[in-house]
C-alpha cells in the first residue's frame, strides 16, 4: 500500500513536514491527511493546502516535487519506506529512528540531524553539517546509515556520536570534525582540515590523499580482520557500479595498501584516520 | 537388531539439557586457528571437573568465515548460563586473545547474548576501538602483533549434552579403530562435537561411590577387569569398552551423529555389540533410542 503526497503550491515560508511520515500515517484516512496541520512559523497550515493526497495509506510514503522550503522530511520517521521524489530542504530525517528514508534529489543542511536509526540514501548532493548537531545540542548523529551519492557540504558528520555515513562523491572542509565515534567513509577528495578535534570514529578516505595535521600520528595499520569484515559488509551492501561496492570487490581481489593515523591529539586522540590513496 | 553382524541393544543414551554457543575464531591461517581452537576447548571433556565441555566442531574455509581468513568453529557446552558465560570469557581470553593474529566471532545468529568482547575489551586500557558492522558490535583491542578484533558477544541458545554410545570389543585394537571410524564419520555432522580426548572416552562412571564427596566413579559393569568380581554386563569374550559422549545444538544432531557413529563402528571387525549408558530414564530428559534412531523397521 503506498500514499501519494503531490506538492500543489508552493509554500508560503519554511514549512516543516516534521511528522509526516508513512509510519504515522498509516492508520489514517486520506481525509484525516488532508487535514493534518503543517506549521509555519507562528501560523498553521493543512495539508490539503500545499498537497494533492492519493493512494492508500500504508507502509510507504512518496512526495513528489517538494519545494525546497519545505524542510524536516521524514522528521522522525521510525518505520516504512519513504520516498521524496525531487530535492529536500533543511533538516531532512531530522531525528530519525527507523525505517528507510530515498531522496531522489539533493538535500539542504543538517540532514540526519539526531538521526539515531534507519536509513537515509540521498541520490544527489547533501549540503552542510550532514549528521551534525543543531547549534545547541552537543552530539551529533547517534545511529542509522546515511548514503550520499553526490557530494557532500562542510561539517559532515560534526560530532557524530554514532552510525554510518558514505559519501560517495566529494566532500568540503572539516569532515568528521570533532567526531566522537561512528564510521565516515569518503570515495571522493576530501576539503581541508578533515577529522580536526575528532575524539574517537574512524573516517576513511578511499582515493582522497591525506595531508595530517600535526596533532594525528601515523601507526601501523593492522586491520586484515577489520577490514575483512568491512570490505565483505560493503560488496554485501552496495551494488556493482558504486563507489563503495567497487572498492570493496576490488579488496576483496586484492589487499589495498593503507596509511592509518591517530588522533586528534589536541582532543582525547583515540580516532583514526584510513588512507587508501596515494 | 543387527548391524554388519554386530548386535545393537534394546536401549537408550540418557542427555541432558545444556546451554551452548559457538564462536568462530579466525586467523592469519589455518595453522593458527587451530592453535587458539585447541587450546581454547582444552581441559573441557566434562563438565563435572571442567567447569564445560568444548571443542573443535570444524575447520572453516576462508568464504566460511565473518573476515574472509581460515578458521575453526568452536562449541561450548554447560550446564548454566552463569557457568557458560564464566567459561567462555576465560577461555577466549586465555587461549585466543593471546593466540597471534587471531579474531573471536559469536556462530549463532539468535540467542541470550554471551559477553565477549564486552569483557575483554578492558584488556586495551583504554585504546580499544567499537565498532558497529552490519548490526553487530565488534572490538578492537590493540595487542604487539595489531590487533585482536572479538565480537561484543556470542548467542546462547538451549542444547543437549551426554549423548552417548558404548562400543563392546572382543580386544584393545578392535575397540580403538572402531572408536577411532566412529568418530571420523561424527565428524561429518554439523552442530555437535565429542568433547573427550580424540573424541572417545575410556572411563564411563556411574553415579555415586563408595567414598564420600564422589558423585561419580568408575562404571565397574563395564570394566572387563572386574568381570566375575562385580555384577558384570560383560560377557565373556568381551575385553575392551570405549564410549563416545556427544553434545549438540540439538537433539536432531545428537541422534544423526549417534546414528552416523554407529553405523561406522559396526563396520570393524571384532566389535560385539553397541549399546548406551543411562540412569534409567529419570534424571535427563533426552532419551535416544538406539535401535529407533538406527532405523529400526524403516
Amino acid at each position: 500500500m503506498s500514499l501519494t503526497l503531490t506538492a500543489v503550491a508552493a509554500p508560503p515560508g519554511r514549512v516543516s513536514l516534521a511528522g509526516l511520515t508513512p509510519d504515522r500515517l498509516a492508520g489514517l484516512t486520506c481525509e484525516q491527511i488532508e487535514r493534518l496541520p503543517l506549521a509555519w512559523g507562528r501560523q498553521t497550515l493543512v495539508v490539503a493546502d500545499l498537497f494533492r493526497v492519493a493512494g492508500t495509506p500504508g507502509d510507504t510514503l512518496v512526495i513528489e516535487e517538494p519545494d525546497r522550503r519545505f524542510c524536516a522530511l521524514g522528521g522522525g520517521m521510525q518505520s516504512g519506506t519513504f520516498i521524496v521524489v525531487g530535492d529536500a530542504g533543511d533538516l531532512l530525517a531530522q531525528g530519525m529512528t527507523g525505517g528507510r528514508l530515498e531522496l531522489r534529489g539533493s538535500a539542504g543542511r543538517f540532514a540526519a540531524s539526531a538521526m539515531a536509526g534507519g536509513e537515509l540514501l540521498i541520490e544527489g548532493n547533501c549540503g552542510d553539517q550532514l549528521g551534525a548537531p543543531m547549534p545547541w545540542l552537543g552530539a551529533g548523529m547517534a545511529g542509522g546509515r546515511v548514503i550520499v551519492r553526490g557530494n557532500a557540504g562542510a561539517r559532515c558528520g560534526d560530532r557524530m556520536r554514532r552510525g554510518e555515513i558514505y559519501i560517495g562523491g566529494a566532500v568540503a572542509e572539516l569532515c568528521a570534525t570533532r567526531m566522537v565515534a561512528g564510521t565516515i567513509a569518503v570515495a571522493g577528495a576530501c576539503g581541508a582540515q578533515p577529522a580536526y578535534a575528532m575524539r574517537r570514529g574512524t573516517l576513511l578516505l578511499l582515493s582522497a590523499a591525506y595531508a595530517p595535521g600535526a596533532t594525528f600520528v601515523p601507526t601501523a595499520a593492522c586491520l586484515d580482520a577489520y577490514l575483512g569484515l568491512l570490505w565483505r559488509q560493503w560488496a554485501r551492501q552496495f551494488a556493482v557500479g558504486s563507489a563503495f561496492g567497487d572498492v570493496a570487490r576490488r579488496a576483496l581481489a586484492r589487499a589495498l595498501p593503507v596509511q592509518r593515523w591517530m588522533g586528534d591529539l589536541a582532543s582525547d586522540g583515540r580516532g583514526e584516520v584510513l588512507a587508501f590513496g596515494a | 537388531m543387527r548391524i554388519d553382524g554386530v548386535l545393537i541393544e534394546d536401549t537408550f543414551a540418557e542427555a541432558f539439557g545444556m546451554k551452548a554457543t559457538r564462536v568462530i575464531v579466525t586467523a592469519h591461517d589455518a595453522t593458527w586457528a587451530r592453535h587458539a581452537g585447541v587450546a581454547a576447548t582444552g581441559c573441557a571433556t566434562s563438565v563435572i571437573g571442567c567447569g564445560c565441555e568444548a571443542g573443535i566442531e570444524r575447520e572453516l574455509a576462508p568464504r566460511e568465515t565473518p573476515d574472509g581468513r581460515p578458521g575453526v568453529a568452536l562449541l561450548f557446552f554447560a550446564v548454566s548460563t552463569k557457568e557458560l558465560a564464566k567459561q567462555l570469557v576465560m577461555r577466549i581470553g586465555q587461549c585466543v586473545l593471546t593466540a597471534p593474529t587471531t579474531a573471536a566471532y559469536g556462530g549463532i545468529a539468535e540467542g541470550e547474548a554471551l559477553p565477549m568482547g564486552k569483557s575483554l575489551r578492558y584488556f586495551g586500557d583504554g585504546y580499544q576501538i567499537a565498532k558497529l558492522i552490519d548490526g553487530r558490535r565488534y572490538w578492537r583491542i590493540p595487542v604487539m602483533d595489531g590487533e585482536f578484533l572479538c565480537e561484543e558477544s556470542a548467542a546462547m541458545i538451549k542444547a543437549v549434552g551426554g549423548g552417548n554410545f558404548l562400543i563392546v570389543a572382543e580386544d584393545t585394537g578392535a575397540a580403538l579403530a572402531a572408536g577411532s571410524a566412529a568418530i571420523a564419520a561424527m565428524r561429518a555432522v554439523e552442530g555437535v562435537i565429542m568433547p573427550f580426548p580424540g573424541g572417545v572416552v575410556r572411563s564411563g562412571s556411574k553415579v555415586g561411590a563408595k567414598y564420600k564427596g564422589m558423585s561419580a566413579s568408575t562404571n565397574d559393569a563395564y570394566c572387563p577387569s572386574l568381570r566375575g568380581r562385580v555384577r558384570s554386563d560383560l560377557a565373556a569374550g568381551e575385553n575392551c569398552v570405549l564410549e563416545i559422549v556427544i553434545d549438540g545444538l540439538g537433539a536432531a544432531q545428537v541422534e544423526r551423529a549417534t546414528a552416523v557413529g554407529i553405523r561406522a563402528a559396526c563396520a570393524v571387525p571384532g566389535v560385539r555389540r553397541i549399546c548406551a549408558g543411562n540412569y534409567g530414564g529419570k534424571l535427563g530428559q533426552f532419551h535416544f533410542h538406539l535401535r529407533k534412531l538406527l532405523g529400526e523397521g524403516a
